[in-house]
């Protein structure tokens, strides 16, 4: 086994093809530069994917990367990313999740997996005390995601072993398939679930019995815990602990901020069901991911249908839109079951009720037909279609198999006028929230390096209209902003400096292995640079001040830039869809209604969110930043040969 | 309720959301790492069966363990029931492991020597991390409802 220590980090090359692997340390110089997480992940996707190659072939890399805290028992550090040129975009891919498996590869002697090559015959890898064993899965293949896992651990026989796997979505390569790790946590964005699924790699078994040592255990200890009591002690954290993510929905679905009917309307009425509060019957406790505290998550259990035997985590937020609103259902007992569906088979909760969503105003429209969805009555608010078609896709039958290729392949073989009703930036589809009225947060899902999302660098704290003096103590620190800030969440005024500021604070959090509940997203209160400086210290030993994180989680978000330019990212692809430019909002509180972003005003926002990152017109990196962040030569220059 | 004896390590399961967090600081605090495998309490936790249970030392008014020890290795403070192991005068022989009705201790992985709960002194960090409380250190066991 190699040497253990917080900041050299080991990876593990393996080679499906071959069945082997081999063990790296990696330069330590890396971690002080790229940490770990989502930043080192995409420095090892420069390194190891050929530029341009195939997202489902077999030289598009797997990679699986643990933050640089992630195990340490800091402040929720349970995550673990996955990144791979992304199937659905061509872009970046890359994802992240909760749970248990990250911390568990930690103590299995890796912080990083790099997955190469196709296996001849579907395989499952277990991943123990610094080795990789090679099995076959075969009698798996097929399987969901919950009876893979009842699988697994009567086969292995260790209830302590954490399991990441695919479901057939990402065996039948569904563009949007997500990777599993237990029953709730997903890499659920960009297809990594694809990438695995091409590579005959049905499931990761990761069990570690190995030390992970704490720089300055004393220290480390009365500071985590100083932390987690500024966590839990917000009104958010509390609440958070009670109902999960579904709590923003209530607020949301009365300002108007809901994308309802694909995208037609902003709200939807009459959906008290859908509010956080409809959980109550369905929701025995609460469950977390590894060392949090917020546990936001419900398990439940369906009486009848086709999961009564199954329990169930959840839902998301996220899942209230894409198995509510967009598609005009108005069932908590749907979105549950659907969220079962999802979860079962493998497939991203927001892709997949953005393509539902989408279909049904195709078919409402007359693009779609009967003739093409298999017979399926595919309207507004009918909860059996949606059920059917998140199968149909999954499968790949009928209209389903078009909708798995992801946005614009699927309106490609749509054709007609199929492409405007799209809502997707980069190829990827959002999150079911509206952003018509709110410029910052549109400016980020235009600009967001995975395409439209929000978890890349959403200031919902804009939503507040915060006092100044507040907003200011966020967003001037810790390089001395002195541009202007606005707290009028219809402005467009001084956005760009939050968004870039909460796209390096994401990367820094999603680079150490920290939940974003656990940083300033829904609260000005939590923890940001200064506090994460602490625990990098603490933790690892490795003195970082909130200054050179700042510089390193902007270095790591201009690398991933240059993976997407390199991949043909354009200036263009850093918009909207035309209907949030021509489409007024029409429901809502005044503030929220008739609303549309004003184009010159947002291409002015897209220019200044460039400038304050030292891009130049088109969005690329001047000599001058490259030189600056150290990463001159990255542009156009990575992996050629494919790694070493 | 009945006059308060040492405060003990008490479990309510239902509160535990299985996030581990206890068995983390509980190894960093005695041996400056995260290991589960050498924390002195363990959560059970399966998504798939919905079961989040922390197995944790008691404290028994009659400790199994300590009697079991043939070498009289392991010992306690009667008043804080704060266990000690001498690890010179314990071989690894495992009878106190055996001999825990509750299972709770277990060997290091390392060591073989069994990972006695010592409550970190009598400020055990499982019930100061869990905010859940579902580790609960008090004299009598609090009420089930929060």
């Amino acid at each position: 086994m190699s040497q253990v220590s917080v900041t050299s980090q080991r990876l593990a090359v393996i080679d499906l093809e071959r069945r082997t692997f081999r063990v790296e340390q990696l330069d330590p110089q890396l971690t002080s530069r790229f940490l770990g997480g989502r930043g080192l992940a995409a420095r090892l996707l420069m390194q190891y994917a050929p530029r341009g190659c195939d997202p489902l072939g077999p030289e598009n890399p797997l990679i699986i990367s643990a933050g640089l805290l992630t195990g340490t028992m800091a402040s929720a550090s349970a995550r673990v990313n996955f990144a791979a040129r992304s199937p659905l975009t061509g872009l970046l891919g890359s994802s992240n999740m909760g749970g248990g498996f990250g911390p568990e590869l930690r103590w299995a002697g890796f912080e990083h997996l790099v997955i190469r090559g196709r296996a001849s015959e579907p395989l499952w890898l277990y991943v123990r005390d610094g080795k990789v064993e090679f099995f076959p899965a075969a009698r798996l293949w097929g399987q969901g995601v919950y009876q893979t896992r009842r699988s697994l651990y009567a086969e292995i026989a260790d209830p302590r072993a954490q399991v990441l796997c695919i479901g057939p979505a990402g065996e039948n390569q569904v563009r949007f398939a997500c990777i599993m790790g237990g029953i709730k946590s997903a890499a659920g964005r960009t297809g990594m679930g694809a990438v695995m699924g091409s590579k005959n790699l049905k499931a990761i078994v990761c069990r570690g019995r190995g030390d992970l040592p704490i720089a300055r255990p004393e220290k480390a200890l009365e500071y985590n815990r100083r932390v987690i009591g500024q966590v839990v002690s917000s009104k958010v954290s509390r609440v958070m602990q009670r109902w999960g993510t579904a709590f923003i929905f209530d607020v949301t679905n009365t300002t108007g901020l809901v994308r309802t009917r694909n995208f037609q309307y902003n709200q939807l009425p009459r959906s008290e069901d859908l509010e956080c509060e409809a959980m109550e019957p369905y929701s025995q406790s609460m469950a977390a991911c590894f060392g949090c505290q917020v546990h936001c998550r419900h398990r439940y259990r369906l009486a009848s249908g086709p999961y009564r035997d199954f329990w169930g985590q959840g839902p998301e937020y996220s899942s209230l839109g894409a198995f509510g609103t967009e598609v005009g259902c108005r069932s908590m007992r749907t979105v549950l079951e659907c969220n079962h569906l999802v979860n079962d088979l493998g497939l991203d909760t927001i892709e997949t009720g953005s393509m539902i969503a989408w279909a049904m105003e195709l078919y409402e429209k007359g693009i779609l037909t009967r003739a093409d969805t298999g017979g399926l009555e595919l309207g507004w608010g009918n909860d059996r279609a949606v059920a059917e078609m998140i199968r149909q896709i999954a499968y790949r039958r009928h209209l389903g198999d078009i909708l798995a290729r992801g946005p614009l392949p699927a309106a490609e073989a749509i054709g007609k006028d199929s492409r405007r009703y799209l809502i997707q930036v980069k190829g990827m589809s959002s999150l079911h929230s509206d952003e018509r009225p709110t410029p910052s947060l549109a400016l980020n899902i235009a600009v967001a390096s995975r395409g439209a999302d929000h978890l890349r660098g959403r200031p919902a704290i804009d939503l507040y209209n915060l006092p100044l003096d507040l907003l200011e103590k966020v967003y001037r620190r810790p390089d001395g902003y002195d541009g202007p800030l606005v707290n009028d969440w219809t402005s467009y005024r001084g956005k760009a400096r939050m968004v870039m500021w909460q796209e390096i604070l994401y990367m820094l959090v999603d680079s150490l292995g920290i939940c974003k509940f656990h940083t300033v997203f829904f609260s000005p209160n939590h923890p940001a640079f200064e506090e994460f400086s602490q625990l990098v210290e603490y933790n690892t030993g490795l003195e970082l001040s909130a200054r050179q994180l700042w510089t390193a989680g902007w270095r790591c978000c201009v690398l991933e830039r240059i993976y997407n330019l390199d991949h043909g990212l354009a200036r263009d692809d850093d918009w909207l869809p035309d209907r949030f430019f021509d489409e007024p909002t029409p429901l809502g509180l005044p503030v929220a209604r008739g609303k549309c972003l004003d184009r010159e005003k947002f291409a002015a926002m897209v220019s200044e969110y460039y400038r304050l990152y030292g891009l130049d017109r088109d969005g690329r990196p001047s000599p001058e930043l490259l030189n600056r962040l150290g990463l001159s030569g990255q542009l156009a220059g990575h992996a050629a040969g494919g790694g070493q | 309720m009945s006059a308060a004896g040492p405060k003990r390590l008490h479990v309510i399961a239902d509160r535990c959301t299985g996030c581990r967090l206890c068995e983390a600081v509980c190894a960093v605090r005695h041996l400056g790492v995260t290991n589960p495998e050498k924390a002195r309490l363990q959560v059970q936790v399966s998504e798939d069966d919905n079961t989040f249970t922390p197995v944790v030392c008691r404290q028994c008014k009659k400790p199994r363990c300590i009697e079991a020890c043939p070498g009289q290795a392991l010992s306690r403070d009667e008043n804080t029931r704060i266990m000690h192991l001498e690890e010179s005068a314990c071989d690894g022989c495992g009878k106190c492991i055996e001999a825990c009705p509750f299972r709770a201790l277990r060997p290091d992985p390392g060591t073989g020597l069994p990972l006695a709960c010592d409550l970190c002194g009598g400020d055990p960090c499982c019930a100061e991390f869990c905010d859940a409380g579902a580790i609960v250190f008090a004299a009598a066991r609090p009420g089930k409802s929060r």
